[in-house]
């Protein structure tokens, strides 16, 4: 009779141990996450000149009810499609034209319009002017100034600053692996994960994109698509460009490195350095 | 009478408690993929890939049939990285990087990372002299090392030959069987029961992947059903936040999308659940035990 008491108190403490154990697995780890509360969301204001990292709302052509009067530079008639996130600033190096990274699987045609932050004649900023299925990425050209900065909210309460754009982290640079790296977006705010791995070609959605970074334990969801993803250095603060958000699965987000619509779209990253 | 069943109760909650704890101790002891090895030489464990065969051209290929292997590629940034730190019992992300080596021997050190419990976590490429990285951490803070090595040099990744990696895509039967590359450990993932289908060869892939496209070294996985599991586990698009004509003013720039959860959210809180369902189980197997602890006493 001993022995089984004994036996039985073994086994309540081995159970008291598992606990923790099964506590921990469900651990990931996160920085300074600053998911806005509902009602204070800088990424939905009106930002001009704009900066990566706020909503755009993007509108494809073939609305029922055409304006009776042109809406401005671009004619067509357009519909509201949804809301995405303007990813990071570019050039385009042949024509030295400005604009955004977006993400091409905000819009099913083949090109879009952008407002921000809302679907009003007064918000348009811009067309897409190409796109490329293989970095999920379209260069959104705004005729709306634009500066070399990208949003980062640094509180929950909502507070934010405006990041100047240092430079960029170059791809399948081994020595950025398990850094924290940030994205700002539209419908999560500012949040944090580890680079994880670059993939030069990855299966998403049964669509293989390419130049892909993977990114674990970050937050995102629906909206986030096209968020600028960043670096910042520990030490400085200087902000650099990764890439942009565009998928992802339990516990890994999926960005686009910037080399990726650099070599489909001929667009390099805007930066102050 | 009364004594078998109190043995019988006992063996009962032993066996349930058993087969409670052995995924949770899988997880904890971090018993990885069949494909990694792991080897002490010295105070440095080596984390590498230990192939199912090597080709005749020196390609150390994997073959892949369980599933939850093959999950790791959907889930798994850099799948020996996340070994050696959960060997290492470090949480990825909780470390800084390292500058403090001096190490001027053969091969490359891509990255070192320290953890703060003096856990130094090395990622290389190339033959690598161990015993002079040895001698080159000595005289450092490190308590323990974990090298994650890839024995040779790799062009899957680097950029200046996109024209070639893009005829992978393109250019040749591949497109319909390749999963994805990763970069480091060099990768390249081939659905094999497309390959099957396809009546192609696993020396004809390898062939085309380095003369037709040159590739130089990678380690080749032959994942089963990968484009189902893809399909059905893999990352999805994250989306617009509202599709369909139905965004108007004043919705537009509301955050209702933030308040509702997304499919991705969806699918964490049923992991959390798995979580969840673990400490209902394992609080009902501890009252079941007191009970019987309360029954054997009478």
């Amino acid at each position: 009779m001993y022995s089984l008491r004994l036996a039985l108190t073994l086994f309540l403490v081995v159970v008291m141990l598992a606990a923790p154990i099964a506590s921990s697995l469900g651990e990931v780890p996160y920085y300074n996450d600053a998911r806005y509360e509902p009602r204070d969301n800088p990424a939905g204001r009106y930002f001009r000149p704009l900066v990566g990292g706020i909503v755009v709302t993007i509108a494809i052509p073939g609305g029922d009810e055409p304006p009776e009067q042109p809406r401005g530079i671009y004619e067509p008639a357009d519909t509201p499609y949804g809301r995405c996130t303007l990813g990071y600033p570019v050039k385009k190096l042949s024509t030295g034209k400005v604009g955004f990274i977006i993400a091409k699987h905000c819009y099913p045609t083949g090109v879009c319009y952008g407002y921000q932050p809302t679907y009003v004649d007064y918000n348009y900023i811009g067309q897409s002017q190409r796109f490329s299925y293989s970095v999920d990425a379209a260069f959104l050209e705004t005729y709306a100034r634009l500066s070399k900065k990208i949003l980062h909210i640094y509180s929950p309460s909502g507070a934010y600053n405006l990041k100047p754009i240092k430079g960029k982290v170059p791809w399948n640079d081994q020595s950025y692996i398990d850094e924290v790296i940030y994205k700002t977006g539209y419908s999560t705010g500012t949040t944090s994960g580890i680079l994880s791995a670059y993939y030069r070609y990855k299966n998403i959605g049964n669509r293989m994109l390419e130049y892909v970074v993977a990114i674990t334990g970050m937050t995102s969801a629906r909206g986030d698509s096209g968020a600028p993803v960043y670096w910042i250095h520990p030490e400085f603060g200087d902000l650099y460009v990764v890439g942009h958000l565009v998928a992802g699965s339990y516990s890994t987000k999926y960005a686009v490195h910037w080399q990726g619509p650099r070599a489909f779209l001929g667009v390099v990253p805007l930066t102050t350095g | 009478m009364r004594g078998r069943v109190e043995r019988g109760v006992l063996v009962s909650l032993v066996m349930a408690l058993l087969l409670l704890l052995s995924p949770l101790a899988i997880a904890a002891n971090g018993s990885g993929p069949h494909w990694v090895s792991v080897e002490e030489k010295g105070h440095i464990v080596v984390v590498s890939i230990k192939p199912d065969k090597v080709l005749e051209d020196g390609t150390p290929v994997v073959f892949v049939n369980d599933k939850d292997e093959a999950l790791l590629f959907f889930e798994s940034g850099n799948i020996l990285l996340d070994y050696a730190y959960q060997l290492a019992g470090v949480e990825r992300g909780h470390t800084t990087r390292y500058t403090g080596l001096s190490y001027n021997g053969p091969g490359e050190i891509l990255t070192a990372r320290m953890a703060s419990d003096g856990t130094l976590i090395l990622l290389t490429e190339g033959e690598v002299d161990l015993e002079a990285l040895k001698a080159s951490i000595e005289g450092s803070s490190a308590k323990s090392v974990i090298i994650i090595n890839v024995p040779f040099k790799s062009n899957v990744c680097a950029t200046g030959n996109e024209e070639k990696q893009d005829a992978v895509l393109y250019n040749s039967f591949l497109a319909e069987v390749l999963g994805e590359v990763m970069c480091y450990p060099p990768i390249v993932v081939i659905d094999a029961t497309k390959l099957r289908e396809s009546g192609h060869s696993v020396d004809e892939v390898v062939d085309l992947l380095r003369s037709g496209l040159g590739f130089d070294n990678f380690y080749l996985f032959l994942v089963e059903d990968y484009f189902a599991l893809a399909e059905e586990y893999g990352p999805e698009f994250l989306g617009p936040s509202v599709e369909g004509p139905s965004v108007s003013e004043s919705q537009a720039g509301s955050p209702s999308s933030a308040s509702s959860p997304s499919g991705d959210e969806l699918r964490a809180n049923e992991a959390g659940w798995g979580v969840e369902w673990a400490y209902v189980a394992i609080a009902g197997v501890g009252v079941g035990a007191f009970l019987a602890t309360r029954f054997i006493k009478r």
